[in-house]
């Protein structure tokens, strides 16, 4: 699709046709487990809702070859949040979270699942600032080899990755800037 | 020779940023260029000492300089420079000069006292050819890592509290507009020129997620090869010496390029991004 929110880019991906569960899921190439030495996982990316067109959700998130696992959830279309249940792809939704969200506009969610049971779903706007959260707790599925855009139409993803969750991640803070300065001695003295 | 050329050179040079900045800093790295290290071979202070006017009547004639090491096949520049433009100057050389022993460099023409607005003295023993140079002195905070030349440099502190070391982690950069001397037009038009160093000069893989020139915010990702544990007193260079958490985001020059080399350098663990 020529969108996109990834600098450089000009293309995202498109959810649209048949309603959830249908949707597309991509191997991850590996197991990801949330039981990992860091404490949990965290799937980020940028969803902007484009069109009704049927199916109010925007759902993407981790399961497994069984279609078991987590999920966030967004709904421009009703303005709520809520945290994805998957067991065997059929989704069930928990935590639901009234936030005022707008169509044709790109916001980060970020999904964490945590070792200890924990689900959060952030989601922020373009600067990166905190809109909401939800959170459920649910231990059932721990480790995770797909990720899935499911949910209904139409719907943009772009810029999506997973990461090691920690409990305090390493900042990055600008410092202060110091120019060089520059020392020029005139040293021809026959025309200094 | 130069072992101490260099080192007394650097005093010099710290003592005129100290003044010059006015103790704002509170710790600074001053990395001096070698003496005929540039362009071309240029000048430097390169000796303690001092001078005074050789003075006939109201008349300076000359300027007699001493020093406080012994000198070795040098040449001692003098140059007068008065507030009606003029200048005087002249040269004298030594091939042997005793510490603390005063030498007169004859000026080319007499100058009025009351006129002089300022006078130099160089000395060169070892560094004859061409005087013209520059030398630069880059001031910077200790530790920001290692700085190149290029135009512009930021050191990035990182913190982290966790006892987990952390390799291939990638560490979320904001820019914004408070940051200066961000060239934000330069960004627009050269966005890939940007990068970034880690404290040792290497260069890190990053991926640019948002780059917002006209609101002046960018968000990057940088991925440090490894962030060790925070020890219960030490600090991070003391805890692991090789590799302390700072790093240095520099700019722009078109030779940077290529220094993106996609996502595969970047350790989130899986990314996509439709291009």
């Amino acid at each position: 699709m020529n969108d996109n929110f990834e600098y450089g880019g000009s293309r995202a991906a498109e959810k649209t046709g048949n309603n959830d569960p249908n949707g597309a899921y991509k191997n991850l190439g590996t197991v990801f487990s949330r039981n990992n030495q860091y404490g949990g996982l965290i799937l980020e990316y940028w969803d902007k809702r484009v069109r009704d067109d049927g199916g109010n959700l925007d759902r993407v998130g981790l399961i497994d070859d069984n279609g078991n696992g987590y999920g966030a959830v967004l709904n421009a279309i009703n303005d709520q949040i809520r945290i994805d249940v998957r067991n065997n792809y059929r989704g069930q939704t928990h935590s639901n979270r009234v936030l005022n969200l707008n169509l044709n506009t790109w916001y980060l969610v970020q999904l964490e699942i945590l070792s200890d049971g924990s689900i959060t779903m952030r989601v922020y706007d373009g600067n990166y600032n905190l809109l909401d959260s939800t959170s459920y707790t649910d231990s059932q599925y721990s480790d995770f080899t797909r990720v899935y855009i499911f949910g209904g139409q139409t719907y943009h993803i772009d810029a999506l990755r997973l990461r090691y969750y920690i409990q305090n991640p390493p900042e990055a803070y600008v410092d202060e800037w110091y120019r060089y300065v520059e020392l020029s001695p005139l040293c021809n003295l026959a025309n200094p | 020779m130069e072992k101490r050329v260099g080192t007394i050179t650097l005093l010099l040079v710290a003592m005129l940023i100290l003044a010059t900045l006015g103790l704002a800093v509170p710790t600074i790295n001053v990395n001096v260029q070698e003496i005929g290290s540039g362009n071309a071979p240029v000048c430097s202070p390169s000796r303690y000492g001092g001078f005074y006017y050789q003075v006939q009547g109201n008349t300076v004639t000359g300027v007699v300089a001493v020093f406080s090491s012994q000198l070795e096949n040098a040449t001692i520049y003098a140059a007068i420079h008065t507030n009606n433009g003029q200048t005087s100057y002249g040269q004298t050389s030594v091939s042997s000069l005793p510490p603390n022993t005063p030498v007169t460099i004859p000026l080319n023409q007499p100058v009025s006292f009351n006129r002089i607005s300022g006078a130099k003295l160089v000395v060169a023993d070892g560094y004859l050819g061409s005087y013209n140079g520059s030398i630069a002195v880059f001031s910077q905070k200790l530790g920001s890592g290692t700085w190149d030349g290029v135009s512009y440099a930021n050191p990035i502190n990182i913190t982290y509290s966790g006892t987990e070391p952390l390799q291939n982690w990638p560490v979320r950069v904001v820019l914004t507009g408070n940051d200066l001397y961000v060239e934000w037009n330069t960004l627009r038009n050269s966005p890939e020129s940007i990068r970034f160093v880690d404290s040792n000069g290497n260069l890190l893989y990053y991926w640019i997620e948002i780059l917002d020139p006209d609101n002046q915010f960018a968000v990057i990702w940088v991925n440090l090869p490894l962030i060790p544990r925070e020890g219960p007193k030490s600090g991070w260079f003391t805890e692991l010496e090789t590799t302390p958490p700072t790093m240095t985001v520099t700019g722009f020059s078109p030779s940077l390029m290529t220094l993106r080399r996609g996502l595969a350098g970047l350790s989130m663990e899986t990314v996509w991004c439709i291009k």
